[in-house]
């Protein structure tokens, strides 16, 4: 496993309560994202599937939650490390909407980096393909519960659905990532 | 399970490409460029705009809705808004402001002519008055003949005192001629040193009431109600005396002077329900003259 991988810090979204002002000096707010960068990356990357399209997007999201940070920090009491989530969600999946592109396509970027013949690298190939078939608010939560390691009631702030829908939306993931892999095993 | 545990494992494991060297410049510059710009961008113009329309749009559904409803509602209704706006301050009474008589180019009765009936015009002495911010109009004539097309109570021939009142606004002809309609009036009542009486009882004030408005589902206007009439010389006050055991204070005032009968006159605006049963007229030192109970409240 990459060290990359390992789950990431902001599944404790509780702790960081929103402070007077913390998001109001431009160095915060870098703090902030420096802090989420892995999983934003993470969630951008499986949703969009190129590295520049994840760029771009975070680009956007962090400029959008930027823009919307006083009013964030008047409104709303949850964590802002969901809150960005729920930002850079609703920036892919407007990129989404605007290209149509699902389902997502490896690039020959990544599959140049996966070009090693070893069984891990071409296992790791499947389960890639396999997620990107998926449709992509199925692939969102399987991304943020799977890859990120949020929870379930964090997840369902991102996404703007109940810890329920979020339940059956994985458990509906799930069994479509083994029947894909299956599939492409076959 | 396993397997469930192994999938979990296979997506953790899934390697994300880093971000550009430049990323964090660039976002830095981006940032710095968005504090710089006024704090309401195209955006928020963009929200405004929509939220107007958002706003304009739940006012005409909630100002349609409310008319459809209000429609129904006596308390909307038209003659509602036009004298008053609560049940607190619909008058119980307001006397008018009174203005000064002036004589207009009206008509009477009709002639019969072989062409038809023809109005007779005549001069009309006008009483002017204001209730509530609504004109309204008090006309005194009199009546020689028994021509007049839709009186729905026929004067006897002589010259009778007719008092009639229009409660505002321009008085529509009847139907076929060039009279204009009145809202209502009497004539001929028998008053004391006015009018003698035909065989009846006679009283010191006489009487006639109009209840202006569209009319209502009940059968009747809506309100307010006029009542008005004429009086004795003596009468300077007429008092009304209501079922609820309100009494209301009217004052009388002279007729044109060019009038030839020392009438008085005297009009009120009362709460459509508002029943007044007895009529008490009093002299200049407040004596009561009479009280005539109406046979019917009105």
């Amino acid at each position: 496993m990459s060290a990359e991988a390992s789950p990431l810090p902001l599944a404790k979204p509780s702790r960081s309560r929103v402070e007077p002002a913390p998001l109001a000096s431009i160095d915060r707010f870098e703090d902030l994202i420096r802090r989420n960068e892995l999983g934003l990356r993470q969630f951008a990357y499986r949703l969009l599937g190129t590295r520049e399209e994840m760029e771009d997007a975070l680009q956007e999201a962090c400029l959008r939650a930027f823009r919307a940070a006083p009013r964030f920090q008047r409104r709303h009491h949850a964590s802002p490390d969901a809150w960005l989530y729920r930002v850079l969600y609703r920036t892919c999946m407007d990129r989404l909407r605007e290209r149509r592109r699902t389902p997502l396509l490896l690039t020959g970027e990544a599959q140049s980096s996966l070009a090693s013949s070893d069984d891990a690298v071409v296992t790791r190939l499947d389960v890639e393909r396999a997620l990107a078939q998926l449709p992509p608010q199925l692939r969102a939560v399987s991304v943020l519960v799977d890859v990120i390691g949020l929870d379930y009631a964090t997840t369902a702030k991102v996404v703007g659905v109940r810890p329920g829908t979020v339940a059956s939306r994985l458990s509906r993931a799930r069994a479509e990532l083994r029947a894909n892999l299956d599939e492409d095993r076959r | 399970m396993t397997a469930e545990h192994d999938l979990s494992r296979s997506l953790a494991s899934l390697p994300t490409p880093p971000l550009s060297e430049s990323f964090y410049r660039h976002l830095h510059a981006k940032l710095a460029s968005e504090r710089a710009l006024p704090t309401r961008g195209v955006g928020s113009a963009r929200r405004r705009l929509r939220r107007a329309l958002v706003f304009v749009v739940v006012g005409l559904a909630c100002a349609f809705t409310l008319s459809a409803v209000a429609a129904e509602t006596k308390r909307f209704g038209p003659v509602y808004w036009l004298f008053d706006r609560s049940e607190e301050r619909f008058p119980l009474l307001q006397v008018p402001t009174l203005g000064e008589w002036s004589s207009r180019e009206r008509v009477g009765g009709l002639v019969e002519t072989e062409t038809g009936l023809r109005p007779q015009v005549r001069p009309i002495p006008v009483l002017h008055g204001d209730v509530a911010g609504k004109r309204w109009e008090l006309q005194a004539f009199f009546e020689t003949r028994n021509g007049w097309p839709t009186m729905s109570r026929r004067s006897a021939p002589g010259h009778l005192l007719c008092v009639g009142l229009n409660p505002g606004g321009t008085p529509k002809p009847y139907h076929g001629t060039d009279v204009p309609r009145l809202g209502a009036f009497s004539c001929g009542q028998p008053v004391h040193g006015v009018q003698p009486s035909r065989g009846g009882e006679s009283h010191w004030v006489g009487f006639g009431v109009h209840v202006p408005g569209p009319i209502s589902a009940a059968g009747g206007g809506t309100g307010p109600k006029y009542l008005f009439g004429t009086a004795a010389p003596e009468v300077r006050r007429v008092d009304l005396e209501s079922n609820d055991g309100t009494v209301v204070s009217v004052p009388t005032f002279l007729g044109p002077s060019d009038f030839g009968v020392p009438a008085r006159f005297w009009v009120s605006v009362l709460r459509l329900e508002h029943l007044v049963h007895t009529l008490v007229p009093r002299d200049a030192e407040g004596n009561e003259l009479e009280r005539w109970e109406l046979p019917q409240a009105q």
